[in-house]
């Protein structure tokens, strides 16, 4: 016998599933498929969600004080930042 | 015959001046060659400048001290320099923002490409990226005044400033990245790889779970890797939520700081030039370059390695 030749498989037993437990094992497949479908919008609607209260949160604090005064005027730790770039170029010259 | 041949003879139809063609064309060659060579001679001068400051550094202080002390103090009398101190805390809030960003992100991606209408995925997707577009800033001081008060009615011991809100929001920033990418890799995933999958009397999910992610594994690892790098070079998020208390401690509920957290306190403060403290910056901006590019660098052999082509 050489292993060329057509081993015999065994699969007789694993292959013989009547109707009813193949259609008993689908209905809890096709409830998993519904879990992790949902569980996959909670992520997309759990992101969005952070985004809204992201947004509603910096409306809420933004929005009273976003008037033309400070749009025009400078903005707050101006010199600092100047002091810093003035810092960073230093070594160059 | 001759009927066939080309008209001879003084016409110049047949031999139309090229040359001021080849010189336009030579000029805008050489522009558009001029061009990639700025981002490229940026990169090159960042690297240089990072690795001259980050050697002036290791002349005062021995790499091994860098490497083994205890604590960060650079700005103290008795300077240590334990380098660890800070990667500890950058570790531990990447490693938190991935925990938030993997799943988020991974099944976002699923959800998206999968189980979405086409008229639920334009408006999903657009939605899922403007959050990629709020800066950075807005995450740190929503992670600050926002994350941390709502983690500290579950958390009782939860200190102001804590690793903890600080990778979920960095997370959370990170997320879109995780998403957009995975997404793309997974709607690259031929269709008649579904098919097959479905001929087999797969469920919907198993041909996801068993059949698509495995496809696409490369670009989603990818994806992730690339995030994680983004996490580990993220500045603001972390200056402003996690603290500038460098602990040596995993303990995500304590004040701790990042190495972009000490970049940025550094060059805020008052540290002369020259001195030993700054050159200190360019040491651990020189470790921070080294982690992302080795992360970087992985991502771009895994893909490589692994990636499935079809059809």
């Amino acid at each position: 016998m050489t292993s060329l030749s057509p081993q015999p498989t065994k699969m007789d037993k694993g292959w013989d599933i009547d109707q009813k437990t193949a259609l008993s094992a689908l209905g809890r497949r096709n409830l998993i498929d519904q879990i992790v479908k949902y569980i996959s919008l909670t992520a997309v609607i759990f992101s969005l969600s952070v985004l809204a209260i992201l947004l509603i949160d910096v409306l809420i604090d933004g929005l009273p004080v976003l008037n033309w005064n400070f749009l025009t005027s400078f903005p707050p730790g101006g010199p600092k930042m100047l002091a810093l770039y003035r810092r960073w170029w230093a070594p160059f010259g | 015959m001759t009927t066939n041949l080309p008209p001879t003879g003084p016409s110049d139809l047949w031999r139309p001046n090229r040359a001021l063609s080849k010189w336009s064309q030579r000029a805008i060659v050489g522009l558009f060659g001029f061009f990639a060579l700025i981002s490229v001679a940026t990169t090159v001068g960042i690297v240089l400048s990072l690795l001259f400051e980050a050697v002036e550094f290791f002349k005062e202080v021995p790499i091994w001290r860098f490497l083994t002390d205890q604590q960060w103090t650079p700005l103290f009398s008795n300077p240590q320099f334990g380098v660890f101190v800070l990667l500890s805390a950058t570790f531990l809030t990447s490693i938190i923002a991935i925990i938030v960003a993997l799943p988020l992100g991974l099944l976002s991606a699923i959800y998206l490409s999968e189980y979405a209408s086409p008229k639920l995925r334009r408006i999903l997707k657009p939605a899922l990226e403007v959050l990629a577009g709020v800066p950075s800033v807005v995450f740190g001081y929503f992670a600050l005044l926002l994350v941390t008060p709502f983690l500290q009615l579950f958390i009782p011991g939860l200190s102001g400033f804590n690793g903890l809100s600080a990778g979920v929001v960095l997370g959370i920033s990170i997320t879109p990245l995780v998403a957009s990418l995975s997404e793309d890799a997974i709607y690259a995933v031929p269709d008649s790889l579904r098919n097959g999958s479905y001929a087999l009397g797969l469920t919907k999910r198993e041909t996801i779970l068993g059949v698509v992610l495995p496809a696409a594994l490369s670009g989603i690892v990818a994806s992730v890797i690339l995030a994680i790098s983004r996490a580990v070079g993220e500045t603001m998020i972390v200056s402003l939520a996690a603290g500038q208390n460098p602990n040596l401690t995993l303990n995500p509920f304590v004040p701790i700081m990042t190495m972009t957290a000490y970049i940025v306190q550094v060059s805020l403060g008052d540290t002369p030039a020259g001195s030993i403290a700054y050159k200190s910056i360019f040491a651990v901006g020189m470790t921070l370059f080294l982690v992302t590019l080795a992360f970087n660098i992985l991502s771009f052999w895994y893909v490589r390695k692994f990636r499935e082509t079809y059809e």
